[in-house]
Formats: structure tokens, C-alpha cells, sequence
């Protein structure tokens, strides 16, 4: 999103935040598992779209558009905290999908959560469809050329605006699938969605804003600092790795690990 | 808040926050921040009193095979990385007992410690937590936690594949008093949790706890059941720990400008340093630092049941008695 339109949305967390409220919501008054899920993820699409449509950088600049998003994050926390008070909320997990994986933890020893290996799986099936729509598809030929160079594309027929709303879209729906995969497994409240948001961050700067290739090793890479310092050093101080890490790259190597900045 | 109070000079009733900053800044500048005044709770010092008063009370019963209390020897400590958990961690300052709260339970006790840590107020994953506890064998999981990571920390501990047997949860864990609200969030997974901090139906204590400080009956001056239940039927669901705090804070400051016979505020701070009140906490008294004086406050320690129910368990007041402890399952 960040190379084809230069659009950072900090909402994204407030986004994941709503998303997870909203299927609660769909899931008490049962309206059935996957209508509840795919109206949530509807909605986050679109608000993620809304956003976008009046945060347009191009059209009111980087920082309007960054103080924006920051300000549509704290409205749609508010508004969730208005109508869902503070009070903390659990998901109504399947049984099958609730507590750890016997099976894993008496054949190898390690403990896994069931909702942590689904979102493994799913967020891994999720990653090679985006990668094969930035690589194999038409639309990510687009993505991809306004990456490089957003006039050049253009004159060649890429529509940038449109671009930008689609962009949003899939960002919407990543953010919606992952509030969908990581909620169950812990609990609702207001501001949950900053820490994802803020660890997220780190990751994408690490990796370097705009490349798919270097946000999935960035991830992996971060995951394991994190587990060497949470053993060897201080579980406190793991905490930080995910923005120490941010801070170090934007240090030493700006660009990321494969990023590539206009 | 607290930094700010030299500048706004607003009496400042503090309720929820144990740390001792504030007090400590009381004592070391007392002009500028006579202010402050802690209602409720008592601070971390005492809280890690209570912390040891309860489980030597549990080593006692288990030890003697009392009321299906567990026979407990390897302990592990987990706390949040917080400022109200340093004072209980490194120093037990003030109380009877001196020391880290690993240190006194072993020393004192006779706990077997394998196992203390910190962790970050944004942990949502305690797997490795509970992984290394299982390693050591950990019997009793000792909590200090006041923020929604106890929620992840439940659910967790309540799910985990324990090789041997699920240890018992028990100490400060401040959400556990949110009732209902805790027992859903948490999935009912908080079945045997042990919490001090809850504040169970007053009818159940009434009934159980007899009124008694140091041998003597004492009567309230009004009556607590009914501002409970009054507080159950206006908010739909019993008081958070912080709702008896704030119901005292308002009859002590009441208090004191009554006795002060004016608004204003120096007269009134000379009149909240002589405060000896009986309120929905307990009886309220003032240290010359501006702290709770814990002597007269009850503090009950509290257990969620498989039920969905949360009981009082044991109390300082009455202590040989424990009372509907249910064993984890």
C-alpha cells in the first residue's frame, strides 16, 4: 500500500479492533459462524476504503493524511468503547479450536495453541495468495509499476487512483483476517489493536516498506530475536525487540532489509 | 496526576494504585504535595504482607490435610512488570517481614521457589511462561497481576496439557474481582482461582466472617449490605475493588469537611490527617506520609467456584478457618 499510493494508515489497528467486536457482536446474536465473519471482514474493507478515500496523500498530503488515519483510530475506539463499554469480551471458540494441540505437545513436547496453528496456516495460505496476485496477476503488474514509478505507469495505462482504493481493500481484509484469526484465542477490549499495530510497524520497517519478500523475513526474524532474548536475556526486555530492531534498521539501513523508497 | 498536584493544589484522594511514589513524595516534600492521600488500597508493602499471611495460612491447612487443600512445595512467581509489583518482588519495606516475596517464601515458609518472573504488560502469550513451569514442576502459580494479561494468563493456564496436574493460581490478580464480567471473559476458565482484592456478596462475608478487630465487635455505622446490593441493582453487577475505594473516599472526605467546618482546602487536609472514619472499607485512618494505615481494613482473599460463583475463602480476621476451597480440576 505504502509504495503504490505513500499512504501509512495508522487506523489499522483500530480496524483490526472493530473487526473482532463486530463478529463478537454477529456471533451472539447468532447469525451463523461465516456470515459473521465475512460481514465483519465486509466491514473492515470498507471503512479501510472510506479512510483511504478521504486520507488520500496525493490529495491532501503525507502528514494531513498520516494525522488523519491517527484521528479515525482513536474516533472508531471511541465509538467501539461507547457501545461495547470496557467491559472484556472472549469469543465463543469451537471446541476443537480452544486450548493447546494435545497431539503436538505429547509427540514432540511443544505447546502450540489450536487458534495459533490455524492462523498459521491460514495467514501462510493467505501470504502466497497475496504473493501471487502481486506476482502472477494482472492487477499486481499495476501494484507493481506504480512501485517503481507512478508516471511511467500511468502513461502506460495503470490508473493510480483506482490502484490506491484497491490497495486499501487488500489491506483492509489482511487487517480483518488477522483480527478474525488472533481475537479468538485472547480477549476484546478497546485499544487492543495498537500492540499488533505498533509490532507490525517494527516489522515493515525492518523488512522495508513495499516488499512482500522482506516483511515475511523480517517477521521470522523478529520472532526469533525475541525468543532469544525472552530465554537468555529478560522476558521484560523482549518486549522492545520489535521496535529496538525498527530503530536500529532505520539507523543503519533506512531501506529496510529489501525495501526500496522513491 | 500525583506530579502535577503541587501546581493544581486540589486534594487528591487517590484509589486503585498501591505503588508508594506518592506517599514517598509526601514524606520528602510535604508542602507541596500534602494533597495526596491514599484511600484505597493499601500499598504494596502491605499487599505483600497479605500475600505471605495467605500462604502460610494454605501451607497450614495442606500441611495438616485440611478443607482438600493441595499439598504444595515447588512455587513459581509471576509478575507484571509494574510499578506496584517492585516494592512485593524486591523489598517486602515496612511489614513484619523483610525480603523479596521469593525470598520469604522460602525462608519463612518453607516454599520451594523453582521458578520468579517478570513479564510485560503487553504479554498475550503465556505458553513459555507456563512451559517452564510445567519443566520445574511448579505446584503453585503465585500471580501479581492487575491488568487484562490475567484474562490471556486464565485462559491459558486453564487449557495447558500440565504433565503433572494443574498447579493452583493464587494471589493478586485484581481483574479476578470483576464479576460477572471475568468469569465470561475468561471463558469459565477461572474455576479455583484465587484472588485477594475481590470484593464477594457482603452477605456471604457477613454470614461467615464475624466483625472483629483485635477481639473487638464493632457495629457499622450503616449498613454495607444494603449499599451492596444497592450498588448491584443501579450498575447491574456487584463493586469493583476500586467502587468500595471510591464509596469511602466520598464519606472521608464528607468527614472532613464536616469536621473541618469549611471548604477550604488547608483546613480540610488538617482535618483528612485526623480522619478515624468507619466507611464501606474498613476504618479509615491516615499515616503522617499521607498512606492508608492498613490496620483496620478487612482483606479478604476470594476463590472463583466451577459454578461461575466467586466465595471468600479466608481472611486475617478469622484465620483457622478456610472456607469453600475447591482444589483446581
Amino acid at each position: 500500500m505504502y509504495t503504490t499510493s505513500q499512504f501509512l494508515n495508522f487506523a489499522y489497528g483500530s480496524i483490526y479492533t472493530l473487526v473482532a467486536y463486530l463478529a463478537y457482536y454477529f456471533l451472539r446474536i447468532s447469525i451463523g459462524v461465516w456470515f459473521s465473519y465475512l460481514l465483519a471482514m465486509t466491514i473492515g474493507v470498507l471503512l479501510s476504503i472510506l479512510i483511504y478515500h478521504f486520507a488520500q496523500p496525493q490529495r491532501i498530503g503525507s502528514l494531513r493524511s498520516a494525522a488523519f488515519t491517527i484521528a479515525s483510530a482513536l474516533l472508531i475506539e471511541g465509538i467501539v468503547e461507547e457501545f461495547f463499554g470496557e467491559n472484556y469480551y472472549s469469543f465463543p471458540l469451537k471446541s476443537y479450536l480452544a486450548g493447546y494441540n494435545r497431539i503436538l505437545y505429547h509427540t514432540i513436547g511443544v505447546p502450540v495453541q489450536n487458534q495459533a496453528l490455524l492462523a498459521a496456516s491460514l495467514s501462510s495460505a493467505t501470504l502466497l495468495g497475496v504473493w501471487f496476485l502481486l506476482y502472477r496477476t494482472k492487477l499486481g503488474y499495476g501494484f507493481r509499476a506504480l512501485a517503481l514509478d507512478e508516471s511511467q505507469a500511468e502513461l502506460v495505462g495503470v490508473n493510480a487512483k483506482l490502484m490506491g482504493f484497491i490497495s486499501a481493500a487488500v489491506g483492509g481484509s489482511l487487517v480483518s483476517e488477522a483480527s478474525l484469526l488472533l481475537s479468538p484465542s485472547g480477549v476484546l477490549y478497546p485499544d487492543m489493536g495498537w500492540v499488533p499495530l505498533i509490532e507490525a510497524f517494527g516489522v515493515v520497517i525492518v523488512g522495508g516498506l513495499g516488499s512482500l519478500r522482506g516483511t515475511v523475513i523480517a517477521a521470522l526474524g523478529v520472532s526469533l530475536v525475541y525468543e532469544v532474548v525472552f530465554y537468555l536475556v529478560s522476558p521484560v526486555y523482549s518486549a522492545l525487540v520489535p521496535l529496538a530492531l525498527a530503530a536500529l534498521t532505520i539507523a543503519l539501513r533506512p531501506n529496510g532489509l529489501y525495501g526500496r523508497l522513491k | 496526576m500525583e506530579s502535577i498536584l503541587p501546581y493544581l493544589k486540589t486534594i487528591y484522594l487517590e484509589v486503585g494504585d498501591a505503588t508508594t511514589a506518592e506517599t514517598l513524595n509526601v514524606a520528602a516534600n510535604p508542602s507541596a504535595y500534602k494533597y495526596f492521600f491514599r484511600v484505597f488500597p493499601p500499598n504494596s508493602s502491605m499487599l505483600g504482607t497479605y500475600l505471605l499471611e495467605f500462604f502460610g495460612a494454605l501451607k497450614y491447612y495442606s500441611q495438616n490435610g485440611l478443607e482438600d487443600v493441595p499439598n504444595v512445595t515447588n512455587v513459581g512467581i509471576l509478575a507484571e512488570d509494574a510499578a506496584w509489583t517492585q516494592p512485593i518482588m524486591t523489598a517486602n519495606g515496612g511489614g513484619p517481614m523483610s525480603g523479596e516475596l521469593p525470598q520469604d517464601l522460602e525462608n519463612i515458609l518453607g516454599y520451594n521457589v523453582v521458578y520468579s518472573s517478570f513479564f510485560p504488560l503487553t504479554t498475550t502469550d503465556f505458553t513459555p511462561y507456563l512451559q517452564q513451569m510445567a519443566t520445574l514442576h511448579v505446584q503453585l502459580i503465585v500471580t501479581l497481576m492487575a491488568t487484562d494479561d490475567s484474562i490471556y494468563f486464565v485462559k491459558q493456564w486453564g487449557t495447558f496439557p500440565w504433565p503433572n496436574g494443574k498447579p493452583l493460581v493464587a494471589g493478586i490478580n485484581v481483574l479476578a474481582g470483576l464479576q460477572p464480567g471475568y468469569w465470561n471473559a475468561t471463558d469459565g476458565l477461572a474455576s479455583s482461582v484465587i484472588s485477594l482484592g475481590a470484593i464477594p456478596p457482603v452477605s456471604i462475608i457477613d454470614q461467615y466472617f464475624p466483625e472483629n478487630f483485635s477481639g473487638q465487635q464493632y457495629a457499622y455505622s450503616f449498613n454495607i449490605t444494603e449499599a451492596y446490593d444497592d450498588f448491584v441493582k443501579e450498575f447491574g453487577a456487584p463493586p469493583f475493588y476500586t467502587g468500595l475505594g471510591s464509596l469511602s473516599a466520598v464519606f472521608v472526605l464528607a468527614n472532613a469537611i464536616q469536621r473541618a467546618q469549611s471548604l477550604n482546602t488547608d483546613k480540610v487536609i488538617g482535618a483528612l490527617e485526623k480522619t478515624d472514619l468507619l466507611t464501606p472499607e474498613g476504618i479509615v485512618r491516615f499515616t503522617s506520609d499521607h498512606d492508608l494505615n492498613a490496620a483496620n481494613i478487612p482483606i479478604y482473599w476470594a476463590q472463583w467456584h466451577s459454578n461461575g460463583q466467586i466465595y471468600p475463602i479466608w481472611s486475617y480476621l478469622y484465620p483457622s478457618k478456610i472456607f469453600f476451597f475447591e482444589p483446581p480440576s
